[in-house]
């Protein structure tokens, strides 16, 4: 039993006497090879799009300027003091529309396809037309 | 006790004291061996830090008009008179973005632009800014490019590497093709040298319906994942603000433009008007001491009866 903890205890010192960079180089033995790799906050694509997605999507990127019921009373105020346009009075033919803004942006428009698949935009498309309501007749 | 005996159905592992204090000896001889090696390999590309000290400024907004404050050029002369009195002398100066107002015009957002770098210009000291959204958001930073220099950058000092992030000029987010930039100067980084992003915005969720946050922080952060001391200076919410991680530190500097409430209430974000008593209060900078062994220090500054903060990131 004294020579196991004479061995972990020479262990110990080897592991602190090597210092930070070797002990680096055991926590991360793979860096010199692995290469760093850009990776998108991903929706699995398992999922499909929906309206329910679209609202957590509306809330983290939308709400603070279009407000949160899309009538673009929003908790931030645009950099040239106007307010975000309303997204609760669309007509009906703007789904392809604002299927392209949202892929792009306009003006201080973020083009959110920078940080979100076609999933998550779907879904956002679909959140937003939830906010009109349905013409009856 | 003769040995070590572990037992499962079809395997019989039987292995004695010597032999364990031998492989025990052989792992630590290995360790020891591979550890040489490596850190050969990482001498080559890890710089030695030297004790080096910054300022940080932050959300200066110079063409801004109105009650939130009377004399933004005043303010900032004040600030960086701070500076030119300060012992020791910094060695450069770090700017969090919103350097100017937004402006309906290019041409008054070039005069705003000009206007703050002939201010900074008076301290004879390098400049490192980075947008802010007032700044370039409104053409997704064309005009910053022109008048102020590229989106985003690299640069070292005395062993500390810095990380220029634009986490504004299309939204508040870093965005992919920055990402993938990011990416190829990581693999030509040392990830045990001190190491410091340099945003607008915070990379984290500090208020998201104030927009104080960045969309893709945690991807951002995943790329530095193997950096062992990571700093992240920002500006964007007029306050000291911050979040101290295992990892990495972030932590606001103060605006020489307007202090903004903590974020509470979900409310619209308003500034308030100016103190005709205090016009300087909540208003201020920071100074950054790096110590040889990388650790930072931080002194804010609070132009309103010079008062003196620190703390360590």
């Amino acid at each position: 039993m004294r020579k196991l903890l004479w061995a972990v205890g020479v262990a110990a010192v080897t592991w602190g006497f090597l210092g930070p960079h070797a002990q680096a180089a055991f926590t991360h033995p793979f860096r010199f090879f692995k290469r760093p790799h850009s990776e998108a906050p991903r929706t699995p694509p398992s999922v499909q799009p929906s309206a329910a997605l679209g609202a957590r999507l509306y809330v983290r990127a939308c709400e603070s300027c279009h407000g949160p019921r899309g009538n673009g009373e929003g908790f931030w105020p645009l950099p040239d003091g106007e307010s975000a346009p309303p997204l609760d009075s669309l007509g009906p033919s703007s789904q392809a529309a604002l299927h392209q803004i949202i892929v792009q942006g306009k003006g201080m428009m973020p083009g959110w396809s920078q940080v979100m698949n076609p999933t998550e935009i779907r879904s956002l498309v679909l959140y937003v037309q939830s906010l009109n309501p349905r013409k009856k007749g | 006790m003769e040995g070590i005996r572990t037992e499962t159905p079809g395997v019989c592992l039987q292995m004695s004291r010597r032999e364990l204090l031998r492989q025990a000896a052989t792992a630590s001889a290995l360790a020891a061996g591979w550890g040489m090696v490596s850190r050969r390999a990482f001498a080559q590309s890890g710089p030695q830090v030297r004790p080096l000290r910054f300022v940080q400024l932050s959300d200066t907004h110079i063409g801004y008009q109105g009650e939130a404050n009377r004399d933004i050029p005043g303010t900032l002369r004040r600030a960086l008179n701070v500076i030119r009195g300060l012992d020791p002398a910094p060695e450069f100066v770090v700017v969090t973005g919103d350097l100017t107002q937004a402006a309906e015009s290019g041409a008054a957002r070039l005069k705003r632009f000009r206007t703050f770098r002939e201010q900074m210009d008076t301290l004879h000291l390098p400049v490192y800014p980075v947008p802010g959204e007032h700044d370039a958001l409104m053409d997704r930073g064309q005009l910053y490019q022109k008048a102020v220099g590229p989106l985003h950058y690299r640069f070292e000092r005395a062993g500390v590497q810095f990380f220029a992030l634009d986490n504004v000029s299309r939204g508040f987010f870093v965005g992919d093709a920055q990402r993938q930039w990011i990416g190829r100067e990581i693999a030509r980084a040392d990830p045990l040298a001190p190491t410091v992003l340099l945003t607008h915005a915070p990379l984290y969720d500090l208020f998201v319906p104030w927009n104080w946050y960045t969309y893709d922080a945690k991807e951002v952060l995943a790329l530095f994942s193997g950096f062992r001391r990571l700093t992240v200076l920002f500006g964007h919410v007029h306050q000291l603000a911050g979040q101290r991680g295992p990892s990495v530190s972030q932590s606001a500097g103060l605006s020489t433009a307007w202090p903004l409430p903590e974020p509470d209430a979900l409310a619209r974000l308003e500034k308030w008007p100016q103190s005709a008593s205090d016009p300087d209060m909540g208003l201020g900078l920071r100074v950054i001491d790096v110590a040889s062994s990388g650790q930072m220090a931080v002194s804010n500054l609070l132009l309103s009866h010079e008062k003196q903060e620190e703390a360590a990131l």
